[in-house]
């Protein structure tokens, strides 16, 4: 009969332990099943405590009602001793028991005689101990203790399942809050907004109240506060932690948590400490903030409750630190990154600044006729993004008009990069234009970005463009017309976008009469020609530039020049100049050095030749043009090359061009 | 670049020139020019042209107004010089 009994009470024991919904409740409703089949007049349950290394007590009257959980030490507890040695304990007669006084001085109290306590264990761990108390004299027999061994079995398992879950939901908390600090870091890096961030999301998982984030100067030998989620005194803003004692420093230092409480002495020392105390902080701990690299700083987390972080914690307050620190780390990278983008960004401005400066790009001097028409036809043709042919003598300004139109171009703001096409030499020409890949011939070491990807989106200045070899020709042509190109040894093609202005003192038409310039490359060219007009044609610009020289040139030297004779004046007027504004530029540089009072004194003795306009001068010239238009009429009006007429004369080929310019020699006067 | 001094002296404000009087920095002396003159109504007001390096057309226009507002314009150098003389000869003229 009773084994019935006790069959059909266990049966509804497993039945509530498949729904219950919390431990205490679970405990109850046991409670109420067993009363029936054992008599007891007190239950209690006792789970050990890791963390405190105590017995967490629960107890139970017959009536249903529960006690407030107590902790007693593992030692004084009749709990504590069934926990540790895994042994059922059987008091007969409470009254003449000695052992664990604090425990059964409690049950005599409430006039219990007898009590039994059964463990609590699985095969994976040892929970804690199930016990009953009875008003009875040696009340739990033999079959009692089975009974109770089985349901003790019971609420083993499903304790474990409970303790399983909760574990199970810890986890799934800790990695909400990891996910949750994650995505504040990845969403913005304000430090202002991080620590509110961080205190509600540990919050879900730790008692956490107040957060800081203090970063090392080490240059300056402590940490200073960036952020904190809530107003502290001693923890504002911009606040510098310089002793060594301080909690934060100790966690860099050691490379760990480091836990402080209020309990702890040694806090009254600290300014900052005592500032979270007056909020009611109980406890906090300083987590380091450290990469593979170096030591960032600390999060320093502070709670109104007692011992709010626990040694279990440390995991993942290690990983959200973890992760705070590789986000500042990113952080300062970028910063310095961004620092030293703005700092080269200035110093591309200024050395930009400094080049016009410098080489007067900027300025055009001169108030003629005729360079107020180039001007304003190249004020015409900027916006246009139109191929720009700029021809004129040597020394008339080409490459500073070429600039111009540059800067009055919408590609200002992108690079002007220039190409003298006479200074290198031919087998070069093609690997400077269109760039290499390492090895693609004997001396490519390295690869080379080319002239062409370096204006990309930007302005190609090719000065000397009749100086172009004809194998090179064809393929500048093609970039002109398709925009694209592929570096010498690349198979790839490069796409950009360029405005071409070419230059050159030839006459570009009777080098394609000549066959030396393809007509298709020429016309191709020939878009927008502008023709800069030599010196002698802006005569009148001659003193503005005078003057302008003369100043630059004596500021440069620490001189003062004030005055400029008429006389002088007059002669560099006079003066044909055939090496244009450049010539005038050396001519006035050489002068100004000349000169040590605060006239400027000029070699005028090197201009009387045209000045003076000497008869026998003009006998030499006429036999100089007789003798350059014989060496036309011998080489069939070829200039350059071996063979050519400025071979012959020993004469550059660009003089020899200049003196025919100037000496007014046509084809008509060497051919036929 | 144009760097602009101002030096106020009891019944006198200079404004000295550094560089380029050319473009953007045409407005900025115009405007240092106007804080200039709103201070004490017979200050003297001089232009210090010396370290000047180019003047472009607009630059040379508000000289001419400021000279013709009563300004003293001062150079040294063969340009500069040249420039102030230019500038009090259409004044005259």
């Amino acid at each position: 009969m009773d084994f019935e009994r006790h069959y059909e009470a266990l049966l509804e024991m497993a039945d509530i332990m498949g729904h219950h919904r919390s431990l205490p409740e679970l405990f109850s409703e046991l409670a109420k099943r067993l009363h029936p089949v054992t008599a007891f007049e007190l239950a209690s349950f006792a789970r050990y405590d890791p963390e405190k290394k105590v017995m967490q007590v629960h107890m139970w009257e017959r009536t249903g009602s529960a006690g407030a959980p107590t902790e007693v030490p593992v030692e004084s507890s009749p709990s504590g001793w069934v926990w540790q040695t895994q042994q059922p304990l059987v008091v007969r007669d409470l009254q003449v028991e000695e052992r664990f006084p604090r425990v059964f001085d409690l049950f005599r109290e409430k006039g219990l005689r007898s009590y039994c306590v059964i463990p609590l264990t699985t095969a994976q761990r040892r929970l804690g101990a199930l016990g009953l108390g009875s008003s009875q004299l040696n009340a739990y027999q033999e079959e009692d203790m089975r009974l109770l061994g089985r349901v003790a079995e019971l609420v083993a398992m499903a304790l474990e399942n409970s303790l399983t879950r909760q574990a199970l939901h810890d986890e799934k908390e800790r990695l909400q809050t990891l996910l949750e600090i994650s995505r504040a870091l990845v969403s913005s890096l304000d430090l202002k907004q991080l620590c509110p961030t961080i205190v509600e999301s540990l919050g879900r998982v730790m008692k956490v109240d107040h957060a800081s984030l203090a970063l090392c100067e080490p240059e300056a030998g402590g940490l200073r506060v960036h952020a904190r989620s809530t107003p502290v005194k001693g923890i504002e803003v911009g606040t510098f932690i310089t002793s060594l004692d301080s909690v934060a420093a100790r966690a860099l230092r050691e490379g760990k948590v480091a836990f402080f409480n209020r309990s702890d002495p040694r806090m009254e020392r600290s300014l900052a400490v005592s500032g979270l105390f007056e909020l009611g902080v109980e406890s906090g701990c300083c987590v380091p903030l450290i990469t593979s690299k170096r030591a960032l700083g600390t999060l320093n987390l502070a709670s109104t409750h007692r011992s709010a972080f626990a040694s279990a914690d440390i995991d993942l307050l290690n990983q959200v630190a973890s992760q705070v620190a590789v986000a500042l780390d990113n952080a300062k990278a970028y910063q310095e990154i961004a620092d030293l983008k703005d700092k080269l960004s200035k110093e591309k401005l200024y050395l930009e600044d400094e080049i016009l400066t410098e080489l007067n790009f900027e300025e055009i001097i001169g108030e003629s006729s005729a360079l107020k028409r180039v001007l304003t036809q190249a004020k015409i043709v900027a916006p246009s993004d139109a191929t720009t042919l700029i021809l004129g003598e040597t020394g008339t300004g080409k490459e500073l008009i070429a600039r111009a139109i540059h800067r009055m171009s919408s590609r200002k703001d992108a690079s002007f990069i220039k190409l003298n096409c006479a200074a290198i030499p031919t087998g070069l020409l093609e690997s400077e234009l269109f760039g290499h890949e390492k090895g693609a011939f004997t001396g490519a070491i390295n690869q080379k970005v080319g002239r062409l990807e370096l204006a990309d989106k930007g302005t190609l200045f090719l000065d000397e463009v009749g100086d172009i070899p004809p194998e090179l020709q064809p393929k500048l042509l093609r970039v002109l017309q398709d925009q694209e190109f592929e570096r010498l040894g690349s198979a790839r093609t490069i796409r950009v976008s360029i405005r071409l202005i070419a230059a050159t003192n030839r006459d570009l038409a009777d080098s394609v009469a000549n066959r030396e310039f393809r007509s298709d490359l020429y016309y191709r060219l020939n878009v927008f020609p502008l023709r800069m007009p030599p010196l002698r044609e802006r005569s009148t610009d001659i003193p503005l530039l005078v003057r302008y020289f003369v100043q630059k040139f004596a500021r440069r030297m620490n001189k003062q020049i004030e005055t400029i004779p008429t006389e002088t004046m007059n002669a560099l007027v006079s003066w044909e100049w055939p090496g244009n504004v450049r010539e005038l530029e050396n001519f006035i540089e050489r002068s100004v050095i000349l000169s040590s009072g605060s006239v400027l004194k000029v070699p005028l003795t090197e201009l009387r030749p045209v000045y003076e306009q000497s008869s026998k001068a003009s006998t030499l010239e006429s036999l100089e043009r007789e003798h350059i238009i014989r060496a036309l009429r011998e080489t069939r009006g070829v200039i350059s090359g071996v063979k050519g007429a400025a071979a012959r004369l020993g004469l550059k080929r660009t003089t020899l061009q200049s003196r025919i310019q100037k000496m007014g020699i046509s084809r008509t006067d060497y051919e036929g | 670049m144009l760097r602009i001094h101002v030096e106020e002296k009891c019944n006198r404000a200079t404004l000295r020139l550094e560089g380029k009087l050319a473009g953007v920095w045409v407005q900025e002396l115009e405007r240092c020019y106007q804080d200039a003159l709103s201070g004490p109504d017979n200050r003297a007001l001089v232009i210090e042209l010396d370290a000047v390096t180019f003047v472009d057309d607009e630059g040379r226009s508000l000289l001419r107004e400021m000279h013709e507002a009563g300004a003293t314009l001062v150079g040294r150098g063969a340009q500069c010089r040249h420039l102030v003389q230019e500038i009090q000869q259409q004044g005259t003229g």
